[in-house]
């Protein structure tokens, strides 16, 4: 279950970034990667657990990382985890895009989809961000690791059962974002 | 509360605006915006400029110069 806010509409998520010696952010900070699953905005992650692994993985240029936590209003949020019918929607969404693009002879790629969704859909159809299950991935194989179990077969070939859902959440805008503050510090 | 019902139409209207010529469009201006997003970021940017071509127009002819002439033909002599 999503840690609930002040209100139902409201849950507390994770934003991980890198330990900074010159002191603490006082607002998350954007992702413009291109790599970005959901295009440009505010990413966070709904359970602690994997803001940590995001760190450890991601976040330790500077030799350790922070977690910070928020509360995020998702009221006009595609909840694409929990909600079934939101699930559909973006499914069909993403494919009709993506299909009228290839219909059209024109190349598609991740960054372009989200852009063409952002500046010509998201914003006039009131939808503020986007609750979204991740892959599962260890890219480091690191052990000991929770949210799989290593099941170890007969003929010794190891296979991960992943239980745990990786939910993320990205917010296009930083209006529905309030108490943000540090979590953990200086992690490694 | 999202109506995704009304999303959805919604979705489907705003999708089948776009023809091949306003999805060229708007790739251009994506592409242009991202050049010049890298551009404010710092970051080096080739910039090629297009070779200009000479366009020749003919703006007078041989009738319109003796029309000037008049039958004054030796003035076109000089």
């Amino acid at each position: 279950m999503m840690l609930r806010g002040k209100t139902d509409n409201h849950i507390i998520c994770y934003h991980t970034q890198e330990f900074r010696v010159e002191g603490v952010i006082d607002e998350p900070i954007i992702c413009i990667s291109k790599d970005a699953w959901l295009g440009k905005g505010y990413y966070f992650w709904v359970d602690e657990e994997f803001a940590k692994y995001w760190g450890e993985d991601f976040k330790m240029s500077t030799g350790a990382y922070d977690v910070y936590s928020v509360e995020v209003d998702i009221t006009d949020f595609l909840n694409t985890v929990f909600n079934e019918k939101h699930y559909f929607a973006f499914k069909k969404w993403i494919e009709k895009a993506s299909n009228h693009f290839i219909k059209k002879n024109k190349t598609v790629t991740l960054k372009r989809l989200h852009q063409f969704l952002a500046d010509n859909f998201w914003d006039k159809m009131g939808i503020k961000g986007i609750i979204y299950d991740d892959m599962p991935i260890n890219v480091n194989h690191k052990p000991n690791r929770k949210y799989s179990v290593v099941i170890h077969s007969e003929d010794k070939r190891h296979s991960f059962f992943y239980y745990k859902k990786r939910i993320q959440l990205v917010s296009f805008g930083i209006d529905n974002i309030s108490n943000f503050a540090l979590h953990l510090e200086e992690q490694n | 509360m999202l109506d995704i019902d009304k999303l959805d139409k919604q979705f489907d209207e705003i999708l089948s605006s776009f023809s091949e010529e306003k999805i060229q469009q708007w790739i251009d201006f994506a592409e242009e915006r991202e050049t010049m997003e890298c551009l404010f970021n710092g970051e080096s940017v080739n910039i090629s400029m297009e070779k200009l071509k000479p366009k020749y127009v003919i703006v007078s002819n041989s009738d319109a110069l003796f029309e000037k002439a008049g039958e004054n033909n030796y003035a076109l002599a000089a």
